[in-house]
């Protein structure tokens, strides 16, 4: 496998929080390489390590020790500036509460990512309306979040996830707070996704949610426990 | 980010968060316009203390006679005096000089009596003192060289007289047992205005006539003299003082307007000193309070930095999108309070005509902003150095 088959990779990733006898170790030692074009699942229960992973993974926090490289780079080190620069073009995150910005409309929101790496006015506005209507909510653009459904919100997030075209898609507990109909809209929409080539990692607790990934890992007390592929999951 | 998305970020974050918007501008509006109204009210005050001290006649002095160390005349001032200061060559500053003698009389007008001052002195009394008519004449030369019993009365003693309001000019009032004819009413001066008529009032008469009839023919209450110009009071008063010296006489008791100037002027002074604290602070509130709302915002807007952290926001977009917002705010707020400012001083406040001047508008105006980058800085470095995964837990 090369550099550029390779979305990510994480070498002895440790990650530590407090000092002394208070230390907690949510890292213990993690190695993961996901492919490019993997649909990856990360499972586990409560305390396993599945956000502080999600953390590092995001570049949203440093690991304490051990080496993170996202498309070939490494992350690890690099200055707040040019790890921003990561977090705007190389992920797209998708939040278990959504996380829109209230006061924007949907089509605001979806831009956002493009505003900040510096995208026209007028691509952005064209790429933000293609987006939503990917995830099936032409007509909404101009609707703010609270004049929508939790998953229509989750759908105009996984819009703004895709829209600035990233190595890879970082979802935590995307279905966390949808119905079963919004639910399966969403997989859906990750399949679809997936089935155009995008790298796709998903922290859930849900069985049904891990089960449309084509790689699960088990998570416990910091370490990956386990890896199992579905078999019928086919990229 | 370019710096247009910069600013239209920053717009569109303070119409969604219009409540604080409007508290924030709310604050720096009530900053700025009391700056402008406080400071215009001062500089209105003083305008009309000076007006009224000019109207006092700006280049008068009084000579009054030297005392002991128990206040009572050491040295009388007499009409030799009088003519010394009038025509001696050194009084190069002297304009007008004019001899009062002072008297108390009773006045009545039919069966209403008062107890008026009678001030006995020459027409150039009224000049040197800039004393203006509500009515009537001031008496002249020939009033006096004929010796008709005419009299300038001031408002206080034509109220005392007539208090149905009606004009004294024309009648005939009794002034120490002799019918006087008044010619004229004096309009109130700003001693006046600013500490009430003497009570009883006062008359004015030719000097000769008070002489005859009152105070006899002795020494001279006070000597009222004129400066040649405001410039040179000071001059004339040691012009004054030497030839009355040189008379062998000790150094009189000056007072001029121009004291009284002084006077006022100090307390007009502490009064605007006052006002501008009073409005400095006011302004130094507004930034504290734009600092508040701004830090309020903030922490309620923590998770909407999480996410825009989360999107790959640079800590300088971040930063500048919330000194932008204070910025805006505060140029907003700025703006209508010098129109509310502006407006506010058309109309007079406690009697006095508001004067606006433009520096003050300028350093409102420039304060304002530069509250907003001051006040908001801090918050917005406090915003873009915030820890992403801290401000996404939060309200999560």
């Amino acid at each position: 496998m090369t550099v550029r088959d390779t979305a990510i990779t994480l070498r002895a990733v440790r990650r530590e929080y407090g000092k002394g006898e208070s230390m907690v170790s949510a890292l213990d030692g993690v190695d993961l390489v996901v492919p490019s074009g993997e649909y990856l699942a990360v499972v586990g229960p409560s305390g396993a390590g599945k956000s502080s992973l999600l953390n590092i993974l995001g570049c949203l926090d440093q690991p304490s020790s051990g080496s993170l490289e996202i498309g070939g780079r490494l992350v690890s080190d690099l200055p707040e500036k040019k790890v921003a620069s990561i977090r705007n073009t190389e992920i797209g995150f998708v939040f278990q509460s959504f996380n829109l910005i209230p006061s924007l409309t949907a089509l605001a929101n979806v831009e956002l990512p493009m505003v900040y790496a510096g995208v026209g006015r007028i691509e952005r506005q064209n790429r933000a309306q293609a987006a939503l209507g990917q995830v099936g909510l032409r007509g909404r653009e101009r609707h703010r979040s609270n004049q929508l459904s939790g998953g229509q919100q989750q759908r105009v997030a996984v819009a703004r996830a895709i829209v600035n075209r990233p190595t890879f898609i970082l979802a935590d507990e995307p279905t966390g707070n949808l119905d079963s109909h919004a639910t399966e809209d969403v997989l859906t929409i990750f399949d679809e996704l997936h089935g155009g080539g995008a790298t796709v990692i998903v922290i859930t607790h849900e069985d049904e949610v891990a089960a449309r990934a084509q790689r699960v890992i088990v998570m416990r007390d910091g370490r990956i426990e386990r890896s199992y592929r579905n078999e019928k999951v086919t990229s | 980010m370019s710096p247009l998305d910069l600013v239209a970020a920053a717009v569109r974050s303070l119409r969604g968060n219009l409540t604080q918007s409007i508290l924030t501008t709310l604050m720096v509006l009530i900053g700025v316009g009391s700056v402008i109204t406080l400071v215009a009210v001062g500089n209105g005050t003083t305008a009309q203390v000076n007006a009224q001290v000019a109207s006092l006649g700006a280049s008068a002095i009084y000579v009054n006679p030297a005392t002991d160390d128990q206040g009572s005349i050491s040295t009388p001032l007499t009409r030799a005096d009088r003519d010394s200061l009038a025509s001696d060559p050194l009084g190069t500053a002297i304009g007008l000089v004019a001899p009062i003698v002072y008297g108390n009389s009773t006045a009545s007008a039919g069966s209403v009596s008062a107890s008026p001052q009678i001030m006995g002195t020459t027409p150039d009394f009224f000049s040197i003192t800039n004393a203006k008519l509500s009515a009537g004449r001031f008496f002249t030369t020939s009033d006096a060289l004929t010796n008709q019993s005419v009299a300038v009365i001031d408002e206080g003693l034509q109220m005392a007289l007539l208090p149905d309001g009606s004009s004294a000019v024309g009648q005939t009032i009794i002034v120490a047992d002799t019918p006087t004819l008044v010619i004229g009413v004096l309009a109130p001066t700003a001693i006046d205005a600013m500490y009430g008529m003497a009570s009883g009032g006062t008359a004015y008469e030719p000097i000769d006539h008070v002489e005859a009839i009152i105070t006899g023919y002795n020494d001279l209450g006070s000597i009222a003299l004129s400066a040649t110009s405001p410039d040179t009071v000071d001059a004339a008063e040691s012009q004054a003082a030497a030839i009355l010296a040189a008379r062998g006489e000790p150094t009189p008791y000056f007072s001029s307007s121009d004291e009284l100037r002084e006077t006022l002027g100090g307390t007009q002074e502490s009064l605007s000193n006052l006002l501008s604290s009073v409005a400095a602070i006011s302004l130094l509130v507004g930034g504290i309070g734009v600092t508040n709302v701004m830090l309020l915002t903030v922490r309620e807007r923590t998770r909407e930095i999480g996410i825009r952290k989360a999107l790959g926001a640079q800590p300088i977009s971040l930063a500048g999108q919330f000194v932008l917002e204070a910025t805006g705010l505060s140029i907003i707020g700025g703006a209508l309070g010098v129109a509310g400012a502006l407006i506010a001083t058309l109309f007079p406040v406690t009697g006095v005509m508001p004067i606006v001047d433009v520096p003050t508008i300028g350093l409102a105006a420039g304060i304002s902003i530069a509250i907003g980058i001051f006040f908001g800085t801090y918050p917005a470095v406090k915003a873009a150095r915030m820890n992403p995964v801290a401000a996404l837990r939060v309200g999560a």
